[in-house]
């Protein structure tokens, strides 16, 4: 990071510039990577037939292929460049037929992500993920960059994005304060392999793989051997896929909110904007809670990594893939900053919720702070949701006939997609009537008070 | 909610069950066929029609509406009773919608959208004027209390 970043430094225009000359080979080896594979694959299958000479005709078409595709992202490269318009924008020229200019407006720039595939990583290349407010094509990206220039542009980004925000014009005097992120907490890989092993539905499908083989091996029918690919290789292929997804994660806070970095092959870095968090949820699985381990994941409203269901079960909704309560609460006062969710008391719900609920019914409660309602929920799988008051769209009251018998509701907040379930269930129709109608006059009150500091008319 | 509604339902869905009749009498006249298995999907099928025309009369009588100072209130079903309260200032969008049926009994349907999925408000079965001035109205105090997310 350059020292001594001087005011008219920070937000003066600056002439084209190019991505690093490695480009056109580091994003064509992937490829071509695969196509030798493939080749080795099938070439190694026909050699019995074509002979020895199958080999060197799959070297030759990986090699032309690798020629033609890295002249053609030469000349994608000869024809991107980037730069700084002084008044608030990034310009980026690209296109070799088709000529793209595009314009960044930095003042509604929302996050900047630093991505460093495999490939990349090896000549020690990093892209730079460049997130702006609106809807449809709001991303940019700009691959590859030099590591320490990903960084230094990074850094560069968003101090001018903040001067473009404030109002700030060239040389106004507004000099943002260097951007220093500090390291919150690092998940250990032995506590992830540990913890992911230990999920419910991993360890279950694990323990009913040890009882087929057990069955096997005693009564000597081999037709439960056809399900191991199921009982063990799903669970098995979920556990590695997350360990990769999530190995080395750590979360760090920055100036904007909390950064999270994760990966084994492909390390991603993400922003969680402080003040974006809709709602989390705090998961302790039953053979956790000995280890005294919680996962945190979290609904952001417009977060990279897919819409709805998607993002459900995406690695992008966690903020915390396993950690004991101090950490996580270390965590959670940086993204929902004077939130205390443990010493709450809950209203639980009534006994006669359990011929509803039989065996979670124990557990159902809500609580409230002054920024947060808290529902709480499960009995094998517990879920704590923690939805802050101004972040409620609107107030469901829903109620099955069951539901009805017994004189109870549910009340649903209804909050932007995302992995988070916040419902109050099974409570007394009159009690879930007036909760609904407080948790929409708290919502109105906590968002008037968005707008008191906000500067916002009403 | 208007009669109408119901009717232009019940519509619907005696136009299903002609559909399904038709195919009935095709199979009663393949010779192959038993003659009592369509007989006792017509059986079902009358039933069933009969239970429809009471569930979409008693589904209509269910949805109610309420505008309040500051948000608008959804309730509906009467297996499944759901209440919404929508904040004006969260509604992102507010859509008219009538398909033909709908068209020829001079109905339609208001949708209310917010950033939420889930928050599922609709109200169908207006007529046209009402359901404008409606429209015009919460786009109107939406504006006004627009909250962003």
């Amino acid at each position: 990071m350059s020292g001594g970043t001087d005011e008219s430094e920070v937000v003066a225009a600056t002439s084209p510039q190019q991505l690093h000359p490695l480009t056109p080979i580091a994003t064509t080896l992937p490829l071509i990577a695969g196509i030798f594979f493939i080749t080795l694959v099938a070439g190694g299958g026909s050699a019995w037939q074509v002979g020895v000479a199958g080999i060197p005709v799959g070297l030759v078409v990986c090699l032309v292929g690798f020629v033609v595709l890295v002249s053609y992202r030469y000349l994608l490269w000869r024809r991107f460049s980037y730069w700084f318009d002084g008044v608030g924008d990034l310009r980026i020229d690209s296109g070799v037929l088709y000529r793209n200019e595009r314009k960044v407006q930095l003042s509604r720039l929302q996050a900047v992500d630093i991505e460093r595939p495999l490939f990349a990583r090896i000549f020690g290349l990093a892209s730079l993920k460049i997130d702006v407010a609106g809807v449809g094509d709001s991303k940019v990206l700009l691959a590859y960059l030099a590591n320490h220039e990903a960084i230094r542009l990074r850094v560069n980004l968003l101090n001018r994005a903040r001067v473009a925000e404030s109002g700030g014009t060239p040389g106004s005097g507004d000099v943002p304060a260097p951007i220093a992120e500090t390291v919150i907490h690092t998940v250990a890989p032995a506590d992830l392999l540990v913890s992911l092993i230990l999920r419910t539905t991993t360890a279950g499908l694990f323990l009913l793989t040890g009882l087929i083989i057990f069955m096997t091996v005693t009564t000597s029918g081999a037709g439960g051997l056809l399900l191991l690919p199921f009982t063990g290789g799903i669970p098995l292929f979920m556990v590695v896929t997350e360990f990769m997804g999530l190995y080395g994660f750590t979360v760090a806070s920055a100036h904007d909110g909390v950064r999270l970095r994760y990966g084994l092959l492909r390390t991603q870095a993400q922003t969680v904007p402080r003040g974006r968090v809709m709602a989390v949820d705090v998961i302790e699985p039953l053979l956790w809670r000995r280890k005294g381990w919680m996962r945190v994941r979290l609904t952001v409203a417009g977060v990279a990594g897919g819409d709805g269901d998607q993002q459900r079960n995406s690695i992008h909704s966690i903020l915390l893939p396993v950690a004991h309560q101090d950490v996580v609460n270390e965590v959670l006062a940086h993204v929902m900053p004077g939130v205390e969710i443990w010493d709450l008391t809950l209203t639980p719900a009534p006994r006669k919720t359990r011929w509803r609920a039989p065996i979670q019914w124990s557990r159902l409660a809500y609580g409230f702070t002054e920024q947060v309602i808290v529902c709480r929920r499960g009995m094998v799988t517990r879920h704590l949701a923690v939805v802050p008051y101004a972040r409620t769209q609107s107030v469901s009251i829903i109620q099955g006939p069951w539901q009805r018998r017994l004189g109870l509701s549910t009340m649903r907040i209804d909050i932007a997609p995302g992995p988070v379930n916040a419902e109050v269930l099974y409570f007394p129709a009159e009690q879930v009537i007036a909760l609904a109608d407080a948790q929409v006059e708290r919502a109105r009150v906590s968002r008037a008070g968005d707008w008191a500091s906000g500067g916002a008319p009403d | 909610m208007s009669p109408r509604l119901t009717a232009a339902r019940r519509v619907t869905w005696s136009i299903l069950l002609v559909v399904l009749l038709i195919v009935l009498i095709v199979v009663f006249f393949i010779p192959d066929v038993p003659r009592a298995v369509p007989g006792a999907a017509a059986v079902v099928l009358v039933v069933a029609y009969g239970w429809g025309l009471w569930y979409f009369g008693r589904r209509t009588k269910s949805w109610a509406y309420a505008e309040r100072a500051d948000d608008l209130i959804v309730i509906r079903g009467f297996m499944f009773k759901r209440l919404v309260i929508v904040p004006y200032g969260r509604m992102q969008l507010v859509d008219l919608a009538a398909g033909p049926i709908d068209r020829a009994f001079g109905i339609a349907k208001l949708q209310l959208h917010t950033a939420a999925a889930t928050s599922d408000a609709c109200i169908p079965g207006l007529v046209p004027e009402v359901a404008a001035a409606l429209r015009d109205r919460l786009a109107s105090l939406g504006e006004q209390r627009a909250a962003g997310l």
